[in-house]
């Protein structure tokens, strides 16, 4: 339900909730379309053209205002939101008539870099590691099942912080930066990525004792010992790729040779 | 000593920051942007997403001492928007004796820009910039992240003959 609107010059414009909702919807789909041209850009201005409709009732100003946000955009998927929520901020600016059109491309074009960074350094490397260890053990101790509970987790995370950040974007314009930075995400990734490690060498500890639980010692200590290789294979700069594929054909051939001698003697 | 060079028109993001600053030990990053250095916005967003650990400066073309960076101790990344702002930092004392590594690693698709790279699009104007920079004897290559093969010269020029 739209009100009846007051005097356009002074009434500040302003996107209902329905169309906040939508264009949040919308964000989550931002690399459906991704594109080595303009990356994200489709997705972007798809997602926020709820907004520009609800903004922009003149279809030549709507169109000049979509064709703004066609331009190039990439950015951290998940932190991406808080620039599309900012942008809107950016939008109901220009629509009141307070702010030049190039406000909202400054913002994206300001921010797309900087949060890409944070959210690379946050949820790439640190969180979904946490997560994808956490997976591993679980499904270590208590079958398949856990896998899925991890995953659940994971992404109610993921969606609590879209949403909070695609509202932070939204009601907080440029002071965005300092609520961002009060969440110390760098700090944050550092602790993750601390109890990633330590998940993932509870996995390790969980396999050997399974190992020399059923094939004695000698399996769980051959085990130890490939594991601490494969460590210090890391540790001095071995890629990771090649050392997995590695330690697996040596893994399966050692398998191998091992059935072959028991099966002969 | 200024170790890198990069063009990237996103200027600092997670490819800078999680492989090219790992990968060369770099201690410290110089944004050579005027845009930048003039946006409190850009300043506060560039400053919250490197670690503690890694100083940034952010400063117009023209008032950065590429003598100064390549003299110090600390290895310097320096990062301009575009070959624009290349042409302004050579203008500005940068020289191949300073730094010899120039790194295309982002320039965005424009309309009448040529691909040579997945994420390299170049136009005329900033091939012949290329051209003079390699000239003078800068190492010009384009690759957005150092685990990638890198694209020399010789073959930017061939692919932006070739290119549409």
């Amino acid at each position: 339900m739209s009100a009846p609107a007051p005097s356009a010059a002074t009434a500040p414009a302003k996107v209902p909730r329905r169309s906040l909702a939508r264009v949040f919807w919308r964000s989550l789909f931002l690399q459906a379309s991704w594109n080595r041209r303009g990356m994200q850009n489709l997705g972007f201005a798809y997602a926020i053209d709820p907004a520009l409709r609800a903004l922009y009732a003149e279809p030549a100003r709507r169109e000049e205002a979509l064709r703004r946000h066609l331009g190039f955009f990439n950015s951290h998927p998940y932190m991406a939101a808080a620039i599309v929520g900012g942008a809107i901020h950016h939008e109901e600016r220009v629509a009141s008539g307070v702010e030049p059109a190039r406000g909202p491309l400054t913002y994206k074009q300001t921010l797309q870099g900087p949060l890409a960074a944070i959210g690379d350094g946050f949820f790439w490397t640190a969180l979904r590691p946490f997560f994808g260890a956490l997976a591993a053990l679980g499904a270590l101790l208590f079958g398949a099942a856990a896998i899925v509970v991890v995953l659940v987790a994971y992404n109610a995370v993921h969606f609590v912080f879209r949403a909070g950040l695609f509202l932070a974007g939204y009601r907080q314009g440029d002071r965005l930066v300092a609520t961002i930075a009060r969440l110390s995400l760098p700090v944050a990734a550092d602790r993750l990525r601390a109890a990633g490690a330590g998940l993932c060498g509870a996995a390790a500890a969980v396999f050997l004792f399974r190992a020399g639980a059923a094939s004695g010692p000698v399996a769980a200590a051959l085990a130890a010992l490939a594991a601490g290789a494969g460590y210090v294979a890391l540790a001095r700069g071995a890629r990771l790729l090649p050392t997995a594929y590695v330690a697996t054909l040596v893994g399966v051939g050692a398998a191998f040779l091992l059935g072959h001698l028991h099966g002969s003697s | 000593m200024i170790s890198l060079v990069r063009v990237d028109n996103r200027l600092l993001h997670g490819q800078i920051l999680e492989t090219w600053v790992p990968r060369l030990g770099i201690d410290q990053v110089v944004v050579a942007d005027d845009d930048a250095a003039d946006s409190e916005l850009a300043k506060a967003a560039m400053t919250l997403c490197v670690p503690p650990s890694l100083p940034v400066r952010i400063e117009p073309i023209d008032r950065v001492d590429f003598g100064g960076l390549a003299a110090g101790r600390d290895k310097v990344l320096l990062l301009v928007r575009d070959p624009a702002g290349l042409e302004r930092a050579r203008a500005a004392g940068l020289t191949p004796a300073l730094v010899r590594k120039v790194n295309l690693g982002n320039l965005h698709f424009e309309p009448g820009r040529k691909q040579v790279t997945p994420s390299v699009f170049l136009s005329a104007a900033e091939l012949d910039e290329l051209r003079s920079l390699a000239a003078q004897g800068f190492e010009v290559e384009a690759r957005a992240i150092p685990s990638e093969p890198p694209t020399g010269m010789a073959d930017i020029e061939r692919r932006y003959a070739a290119g549409r």
